[in-house]
């Protein structure tokens, strides 16, 4: 006699929900890893300090009184995620999320003066709430992301008097991971709120996935590379 | 204080000894005091092509402690060579220990010079990668070939994602036109653009040139027996935007 297996066991769907359902029990918290379509293509748990705090049940930490980005400005930093989640899954190089926790007496459009010097050229910067900056810093792996955050954080110190008390969350993913951008945000969110229960000034950071094949040269970098020779096979002028 | 520049390749084969050479020479003339460090420290070429006997080498240096001063070789009033040993595996595969202590000995000697030029392996190894980490400027040398731009970029994407390093200089070598220089330079930075967030500089192209093959095999700079043929121009050029930039 054989026992009959319902192909919904074979679901991915129903496998993350019954685990996700299973880890609400546990101080954890479960983020969904797709592939390139969004189809569900593994579960990423990570150790939650506040569920622990609190029984496994609510977070304890207070929430910062945040106000939520206006609905625009949400969409154009998701697109932003978005493109360059897509460019780090192409080029096969971790892309790193800061969410910094700015002082109540500061004004956005300062923060983000004084933040400026501290970027680098291809560095987005954005408001994230009115009272959290976020900066997404594409093709940078976590030492990088923890320098630039650690420079931020000095250089706010320095231009405000008294000098403020500032979290900071970091989360870098590498292209195995294939985050939503919504997980991405989500899981610095997460390292912000920790931040909030530490030292002052504290950072949190996580990195998902190893970056062993973060050097590779891909097939769509050589493909572009090659590209030049398609286009010039006719031009074999020299010059005299 | 020495302005330190690495040139690099990924692929052997691109002519990266011989541009350093050449390029070496050129900055000579200029009154520039330029030191060539051979950094391909287990496969020297250096002396080879400019057609030197060397009794000592790096290797003295770095199994002996022997001071590099003296093991300095004089080109011309501006222009000396570190020479490094041809042959010996172990060279090439320094501890962290040796390393450092090499990179320090070498600080020791570069007072004195304006432009210390690195010559360094071709590959990815990890002489290539400290010698690029520890130099202020970093050139690439690439030919208009799908193997050596593959190298090229691959160079500088680890020098990039495992170095933080940011700002590099491309030189086309071996092209047949300006603008075919200039084309390969335009599609390389889009794509490093595109993909890993890099603008780089062009420092220019060398053309394809008889006089090149020919001194290689003389044993001497280009530069120096045939100062007016094309690629010896093209090397006075790419001197003239290093100065630029030191």
């Amino acid at each position: 006699m054989t026992k009959k297996i319902s192909n919904r066991n074979h679901d991915p769907e129903h496998i993350f929900q019954e685990l996700e359902k299973v880890a609400e029990k546990f101080p954890l918290r479960a983020f969904r890893l797709t592939d390139d379509d969004h189809n569900p293509t593994g579960l990423y748990f990570k150790y939650d300090p506040a569920k622990a705090g609190s029984g496994g049940s609510k977070s304890h930490i207070p929430a910062a009184e945040t106000v939520p980005i206006p609905p625009e400005s949400a969409t154009e930093f998701t697109s932003l995620l978005t493109t360059e989640l897509d460019r780090a899954a192409l080029s096969h190089l971790p892309c790193s999320l800061i969410l910094l926790q700015i002082p109540d007496s500061t004004q956005m459009p300062d923060i983000s003066a004084i933040c400026w010097p501290c970027l680098e050229q291809f560095d987005l910067l954005k408001p994230f709430t009115d009272k959290i900056i976020a900066i997404i810093l594409p093709a940078s792996n976590p030492s990088a992301a923890l320098k630039r955050t650690r420079a931020i954080m000095a250089a706010i110190k320095k231009a405000i008097s008294p000098s403020p008390d500032i979290r900071a969350g970091i989360a870098t993913c590498h292209t195995a991971n294939a985050l939503s951008p919504a997980a991405f945000i989500e899981i610095a969110e997460q390292e912000l709120n920790n931040a909030r229960t530490g030292s002052p000034s504290a950072i949190h950071n996580v990195t998902l996935a190893s970056p062993e094949d973060a050097c590779q040269v891909t097939v769509e970098e050589r493909s572009q590379l090659f590209s030049i020779f398609k286009a010039n096979d006719t031009d074999d002028n020299e010059d005299e | 204080m020495a302005k330190i520049i690495c040139i690099s390749s990924g692929k052997g084969g691109v002519g990266k000894t011989s541009l350093a050479v050449n390029i070496a020479a050129a900055l000579a003339s200029t009154g520039k005091k330029v030191l060539l460090i051979d950094g391909d420290l287990g496969l020297a070429n250096v002396d080879i092509v400019l057609g030197l006997n060397v009794r000592h080498t790096l290797r003295d240096t770095v199994e002996e402690g022997r001071d590099p001063a003296t093991i300095l070789v004089e080109i011309s009033k501006n222009f000396k060579v570190l020479p490094a040993s041809s042959g010996v595996p172990e060279m090439a595969n320094l501890s962290y220990e040796e390393q450092a202590f090499l990179i320090e000995t070498l600080k020791g000697i570069s007072t004195g010079f304006d432009i210390i030029l690195i010559d360094t392996a071709a590959g990815i190894g990890d002489s290539v990668l400290w010698f690029n980490t520890w130099a202020d400027e970093n050139i690439i040398i690439l030919t208009p070939d799908p193997t050596a731009m593959t190298d090229a970029y691959a160079l500088i994407k680890v020098l990039k994602t495992r170095h933080e390093k940011t700002n590099f200089r491309l030189l086309i070598n071996n092209v047949k036109s300006t603008k075919e220089g200039q084309d390969v330079f335009h599609n390389f930075s889009l794509v490093l653009d595109k993909f890993i967030h890099l603008t780089p500089h062009y420092i220019g192209e060398v053309p394809r040139d008889t006089h090149v093959a020919k001194a290689i095999r003389r044993q001497e700079p280009f530069f120096i027996s045939a100062p007016d043929c094309r690629a010896s121009q093209a090397v006075s050029r790419i001197a003239s935007n290093i100065i630029k930039i030191s």
